[in-house]
Protein backbone atom coordinates (compact mmCIF):
# COMPACT_ATOMS: atom_id res chain seq x y z
CA UNK A 1 0.00 0.00 0.00
CA UNK A 2 1.06 3.50 -1.11
CA UNK A 3 -0.31 5.66 1.83
CA UNK A 4 -1.30 4.27 5.43
CA UNK A 5 -3.11 6.54 7.80
CA UNK A 6 -2.16 5.53 11.34
CA UNK A 7 -5.00 8.21 12.24
CA UNK A 8 -7.91 9.10 11.58
CA UNK A 9 -7.85 12.99 11.40
CA UNK A 10 -11.59 13.53 12.01
CA UNK A 11 -11.57 11.79 15.38
CA UNK A 12 -11.39 14.14 18.20
CA UNK A 13 -7.91 14.51 19.68
CA UNK A 14 -8.51 12.21 22.58
CA UNK A 15 -5.28 13.01 24.27
CA UNK A 16 -5.35 17.22 24.23
CA UNK A 17 -4.42 17.05 27.92
CA UNK A 18 -4.20 20.41 29.78
CA UNK A 19 -1.70 21.86 31.65
CA UNK A 20 -1.52 21.19 36.10
CA UNK A 21 -2.92 24.74 36.26
CA UNK A 22 -5.72 25.33 33.72
CA UNK A 23 -6.79 21.30 34.39
CA UNK A 24 -7.41 22.68 37.95
CA UNK A 25 -9.00 25.86 36.95
CA UNK A 26 -11.57 24.34 34.92
CA UNK A 27 -11.86 20.73 36.87
CA UNK A 28 -11.08 18.62 34.07
CA UNK A 29 -7.37 17.61 32.17
CA UNK A 30 -9.05 16.33 29.13
CA UNK A 31 -9.53 19.63 26.74
CA UNK A 32 -12.00 17.91 24.65
CA UNK A 33 -14.55 17.02 27.63
CA UNK A 34 -14.52 20.74 29.09
CA UNK A 35 -17.86 22.08 28.96
CA UNK A 36 -18.66 26.05 30.23
CA UNK A 37 -21.79 27.22 32.06
CA UNK A 38 -23.07 30.19 30.72
CA UNK A 39 -20.30 33.08 30.50
CA UNK A 40 -18.79 31.65 34.21
CA UNK A 41 -15.50 31.44 33.82
CA UNK A 42 -13.71 29.77 36.72
CA UNK A 43 -10.77 31.60 38.15
CA UNK A 44 -7.32 30.18 38.78
CA UNK A 45 -6.79 29.80 42.66
CA UNK A 46 -4.26 32.50 44.22
CA UNK A 47 -2.13 31.31 46.77
CA UNK A 48 -1.90 34.38 49.96
CA UNK A 49 1.62 32.87 51.04
CA UNK A 50 4.26 30.47 50.65
CA UNK A 51 2.14 27.47 52.23
CA UNK A 52 -1.12 27.42 50.21
CA UNK A 53 1.51 28.46 47.76
CA UNK A 54 3.14 24.79 48.04
CA UNK A 55 -0.36 23.27 49.13
CA UNK A 56 -2.45 24.51 46.39
CA UNK A 57 0.42 22.15 43.85
CA UNK A 58 -0.70 19.27 45.98
CA UNK A 59 -4.61 20.16 44.86
CA UNK A 60 -3.36 20.64 41.60
CA UNK A 61 -1.33 17.59 41.01
CA UNK A 62 -3.71 15.32 43.29
CA UNK A 63 -6.40 16.45 41.12
CA UNK A 64 -4.18 15.39 37.99
CA UNK A 65 -3.49 12.46 38.92
CA UNK A 66 -7.13 11.20 39.47
CA UNK A 67 -8.13 12.76 36.48
CA UNK A 68 -5.76 10.91 34.67
CA UNK A 69 -6.57 7.92 36.31
CA UNK A 70 -10.34 8.00 35.53
CA UNK A 71 -8.96 8.00 31.53
CA UNK A 72 -6.38 5.24 32.06
CA UNK A 73 -9.03 3.01 33.93
CA UNK A 74 -10.48 2.84 30.31
CA UNK A 75 -7.26 3.11 28.36
CA UNK A 76 -4.67 1.23 30.08
CA UNK A 77 -2.41 0.81 27.09
CA UNK A 78 -2.08 4.55 26.69
CA UNK A 79 2.17 4.76 26.83
CA UNK A 80 1.80 8.69 26.89
CA UNK A 81 -0.74 8.98 29.58
CA UNK A 82 0.61 6.79 32.03
CA UNK A 83 4.11 8.44 31.40
CA UNK A 84 2.34 11.77 32.64
CA UNK A 85 0.78 10.17 35.31
CA UNK A 86 3.80 8.89 36.59
CA UNK A 87 5.52 12.01 36.38
CA UNK A 88 2.71 13.92 38.24
CA UNK A 89 2.41 11.04 41.06
CA UNK A 90 6.47 11.50 41.42
CA UNK A 91 6.37 15.43 42.13
CA UNK A 92 3.29 14.74 44.24
CA UNK A 93 4.89 12.63 46.74
CA UNK A 94 7.59 15.37 46.68
CA UNK A 95 5.75 18.09 47.11
CA UNK A 96 3.62 16.42 49.43
CA UNK A 97 6.80 15.25 51.71
CA UNK A 98 8.13 18.96 51.81
CA UNK A 99 4.94 20.40 52.71
CA UNK A 100 4.47 17.87 55.94
CA UNK A 101 8.25 19.07 57.28
CA UNK A 102 7.40 22.35 56.64
CA UNK A 103 3.86 22.51 57.92
CA UNK A 104 1.60 19.74 58.80
CA UNK A 105 0.88 16.23 58.35
CA UNK A 106 -1.31 15.54 55.31
CA UNK A 107 -1.30 11.48 55.74
CA UNK A 108 -1.46 9.39 58.63
CA UNK A 109 1.18 7.28 58.30
CA UNK A 110 3.56 10.28 57.87
CA UNK A 111 2.99 11.02 61.38
CA UNK A 112 6.53 10.72 62.03
CA UNK A 113 8.31 13.68 62.78
CA UNK A 114 8.97 12.64 66.87
CA UNK A 115 5.66 13.98 68.09
CA UNK A 116 1.92 12.92 67.52
CA UNK A 117 0.14 15.98 65.53
CA UNK A 118 -2.59 14.21 63.14
CA UNK A 119 -5.27 15.74 65.45
CA UNK A 120 -3.72 19.51 65.11
CA UNK A 121 -5.91 22.29 63.46
CA UNK A 122 -6.81 23.74 60.98
CA UNK A 123 -8.92 20.57 59.61
CA UNK A 124 -10.10 21.12 55.74
CA UNK A 125 -13.35 22.31 56.41
CA UNK A 126 -12.03 24.97 58.22
CA UNK A 127 -11.29 27.33 55.87
CA UNK A 128 -7.91 28.01 57.09
CA UNK A 129 -4.96 26.66 54.50
CA UNK A 130 -7.72 24.39 53.02
CA UNK B 1 -10.15 0.30 52.74
CA UNK B 2 -10.27 4.15 53.08
CA UNK B 3 -7.62 6.31 54.03
CA UNK B 4 -8.38 10.25 55.06
CA UNK B 5 -6.37 12.78 53.46
CA UNK B 6 -6.44 16.36 55.42
CA UNK B 7 -7.15 18.22 52.47
CA UNK B 8 -10.23 19.00 49.71
CA UNK B 9 -10.00 17.84 46.69
CA UNK B 10 -10.60 22.23 45.61
CA UNK B 11 -9.97 24.90 48.14
CA UNK B 12 -12.72 26.19 50.04
CA UNK B 13 -12.58 29.57 52.02
CA UNK B 14 -15.93 31.20 52.09
CA UNK B 15 -15.67 34.71 54.26
CA UNK B 16 -19.22 35.73 53.81
CA UNK B 17 -22.12 34.13 55.82
CA UNK B 18 -25.56 33.01 53.87
CA UNK B 19 -27.52 30.96 55.72
CA UNK B 20 -30.10 30.96 52.55
CA UNK B 21 -27.15 29.40 50.62
CA UNK B 22 -26.60 26.61 52.85
CA UNK B 23 -29.67 25.80 52.73
CA UNK B 24 -30.02 26.09 49.11
CA UNK B 25 -26.61 24.26 48.79
CA UNK B 26 -26.95 20.89 51.23
CA UNK B 27 -29.16 19.17 49.13
CA UNK B 28 -25.81 18.19 47.29
CA UNK B 29 -25.26 16.04 50.21
CA UNK B 30 -28.65 14.51 51.01
CA UNK B 31 -30.54 15.66 48.16
CA UNK B 32 -31.85 13.00 45.46
CA UNK B 33 -29.24 13.99 43.32
CA UNK B 34 -26.31 14.37 45.73
CA UNK B 35 -22.76 13.27 46.37
CA UNK B 36 -23.75 11.05 49.52
CA UNK B 37 -26.57 9.14 46.54
CA UNK B 38 -23.30 9.29 44.15
CA UNK B 39 -20.58 8.05 46.38
CA UNK B 40 -22.83 4.75 47.80
CA UNK B 41 -24.34 4.37 44.87
CA UNK B 42 -20.97 3.48 42.56
CA UNK B 43 -19.38 1.87 45.77
CA UNK B 44 -22.17 -0.22 45.99
CA UNK B 45 -22.42 -0.97 41.84
CA UNK B 46 -18.91 -1.82 41.85
CA UNK B 47 -19.00 -5.26 43.51
CA UNK B 48 -20.67 -6.42 40.09
CA UNK B 49 -18.66 -5.00 37.24
CA UNK B 50 -17.17 -7.57 35.22
CA UNK B 51 -14.37 -6.39 33.75
CA UNK B 52 -10.75 -4.28 35.23
CA UNK B 53 -11.89 -1.72 33.38
CA UNK B 54 -15.40 -1.64 35.05
CA UNK B 55 -14.29 -2.27 38.73
CA UNK B 56 -11.61 0.68 38.59
CA UNK B 57 -14.16 3.28 37.14
CA UNK B 58 -16.29 2.91 39.86
CA UNK B 59 -14.01 1.99 42.94
CA UNK B 60 -11.69 5.55 41.82
CA UNK B 61 -15.46 7.38 40.83
CA UNK B 62 -16.99 6.21 44.02
CA UNK B 63 -13.79 7.42 45.71
CA UNK B 64 -13.94 11.06 44.56
CA UNK B 65 -17.80 11.69 45.46
CA UNK B 66 -17.15 10.64 48.72
CA UNK B 67 -14.42 13.63 48.87
CA UNK B 68 -17.20 15.91 47.17
CA UNK B 69 -19.28 15.50 50.15
CA UNK B 70 -16.81 16.46 52.32
CA UNK B 71 -16.29 19.60 50.28
CA UNK B 72 -20.54 20.11 50.45
CA UNK B 73 -20.75 19.91 53.74
CA UNK B 74 -17.46 22.36 54.00
CA UNK B 75 -19.58 25.26 52.03
CA UNK B 76 -22.38 24.72 54.11
CA UNK B 77 -20.16 24.47 57.69
CA UNK B 78 -18.78 27.72 56.27
CA UNK B 79 -21.92 29.59 55.10
CA UNK B 80 -23.18 29.12 58.33
CA UNK B 81 -20.80 29.67 60.59
CA UNK B 82 -21.27 32.36 63.41
CA UNK B 83 -25.20 32.75 62.67
CA UNK B 84 -27.57 34.10 64.79
CA UNK B 85 -30.84 32.51 65.82
CA UNK B 86 -32.61 36.00 64.82
CA UNK B 87 -30.45 34.99 60.36
CA UNK B 88 -31.74 31.34 61.40
CA UNK B 89 -35.33 32.47 61.28
CA UNK B 90 -35.00 35.10 58.61
CA UNK B 91 -33.18 32.39 56.60
CA UNK B 92 -36.58 29.94 57.21
CA UNK B 93 -34.03 27.55 58.92
CA UNK B 94 -35.75 27.18 61.82
CA UNK B 95 -37.32 23.84 61.59
CA UNK B 96 -33.79 22.44 60.79
CA UNK B 97 -32.01 24.45 63.52
CA UNK B 98 -34.65 22.56 65.35
CA UNK B 99 -33.58 19.57 64.35
CA UNK B 100 -29.73 19.54 63.92
CA UNK B 101 -28.93 22.68 65.77
CA UNK B 102 -25.66 24.18 63.53
CA UNK B 103 -24.72 20.31 62.92
CA UNK B 104 -24.30 18.75 59.20
CA UNK B 105 -27.14 16.67 58.40
CA UNK B 106 -27.77 15.28 55.14
CA UNK B 107 -31.43 16.19 53.40
CA UNK B 108 -32.04 18.29 50.54
CA UNK B 109 -32.80 21.82 50.67
CA UNK B 110 -36.43 21.23 51.86
CA UNK B 111 -35.36 19.42 54.80
CA UNK B 112 -36.27 16.02 53.86
CA UNK B 113 -33.17 13.46 55.10
CA UNK B 114 -31.50 11.91 52.88
CA UNK B 115 -33.05 8.17 51.56
CA UNK B 116 -31.04 5.62 49.94
CA UNK B 117 -34.03 4.40 47.25
CA UNK B 118 -32.54 7.44 45.52
CA UNK B 119 -30.35 4.78 43.99
CA UNK B 120 -30.58 1.49 42.92
CA UNK B 121 -27.87 -1.65 41.92
CA UNK B 122 -28.87 -4.24 40.30
CA UNK B 123 -26.20 -6.39 39.41
CA UNK B 124 -26.25 -5.30 35.67
CA UNK B 125 -23.66 -3.72 34.26
CA UNK B 126 -25.58 -2.06 31.93
CA UNK B 127 -28.24 -0.68 33.76
CA UNK B 128 -26.48 0.06 36.54
CA UNK B 129 -24.21 2.37 34.20
CA UNK B 130 -27.44 4.15 32.21
CA UNK B 131 -28.56 5.03 36.28
CA UNK B 132 -24.93 6.88 36.45
CA UNK B 133 -25.19 8.27 33.53
CA UNK B 134 -28.86 10.21 34.13
CA UNK B 135 -27.27 10.57 38.01
CA UNK B 136 -24.76 12.58 36.55
CA UNK B 137 -26.32 15.08 34.41
CA UNK B 138 -28.85 15.88 37.41
CA UNK B 139 -26.00 16.22 39.57
CA UNK B 140 -24.79 18.79 36.64
CA UNK B 141 -28.17 20.24 36.18
CA UNK B 142 -28.45 20.56 40.27
CA UNK B 143 -25.45 22.37 39.99
CA UNK B 144 -26.16 24.80 37.47
CA UNK B 145 -29.25 26.02 39.53
CA UNK B 146 -27.26 26.37 42.84
CA UNK B 147 -24.54 28.71 40.39
CA UNK B 148 -27.47 30.42 39.24
CA UNK B 149 -29.06 31.53 43.01
CA UNK B 150 -25.41 32.04 44.27
CA UNK B 151 -23.34 35.24 44.06
CA UNK B 152 -20.07 35.28 46.16
CA UNK B 153 -17.64 34.20 44.14
CA UNK B 154 -15.74 32.13 46.88
CA UNK B 155 -18.84 29.87 46.72
CA UNK B 156 -19.42 30.01 42.77
CA UNK B 157 -15.79 28.60 41.96
CA UNK B 158 -15.95 24.88 44.04
CA UNK B 159 -19.46 24.71 42.29
CA UNK B 160 -18.41 25.22 39.07
CA UNK B 161 -15.26 22.71 39.73
CA UNK B 162 -17.93 20.05 41.12
CA UNK B 163 -20.14 20.93 37.71
CA UNK B 164 -17.44 20.00 35.73
CA UNK B 165 -16.57 16.75 37.38
CA UNK B 166 -20.23 15.81 36.66
CA UNK B 167 -19.80 16.07 33.30
CA UNK B 168 -16.04 14.23 33.27
CA UNK B 169 -17.69 11.40 35.16
CA UNK B 170 -20.78 11.21 32.84
CA UNK B 171 -18.38 11.02 29.94
CA UNK B 172 -15.98 8.08 31.76
CA UNK B 173 -19.58 6.26 32.49
CA UNK B 174 -20.76 7.00 29.15
CA UNK B 175 -17.38 5.10 27.60
CA UNK B 176 -17.67 2.18 29.73
CA UNK B 177 -21.07 1.79 28.88
CA UNK B 178 -20.60 1.61 24.97
CA UNK B 179 -17.05 -0.67 25.49
CA UNK B 180 -19.68 -3.16 27.37
CA UNK B 181 -22.64 -3.07 24.97
CA UNK B 182 -19.76 -3.71 22.14
CA UNK B 183 -18.68 -6.60 24.22
CA UNK B 184 -22.20 -7.89 24.31
CA UNK B 185 -23.13 -7.34 28.38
Amino acid sequence: MLFEFETNIYERPKNDILDLDDGFTKGNMFADIYDEYKDYKPKMIKAQNEREALLFNIYKLDFAINDLNLYLALNPDDKSVYQLFTKYCLMYRKCVEEYEKKYQVLELTDDTFGKYTWGSNPWPWEGEYV
Amino acid sequence: MFKYDKKLPYPINIKKKDLKMAKYIITQFGGANGELGAALRYFSQKFSMPTEEGKNLLNSIATEEFGHNEMICTMVHQLMKGATLEEIEEAGLSSMYTEHGKGIYPTDSNGVPFSVTVFNSVGDPIADLVEDMAAEQKARVTYEHLIDLACDEDVIQPLLFLRQREIVHFERFKELYEKYKKMGY
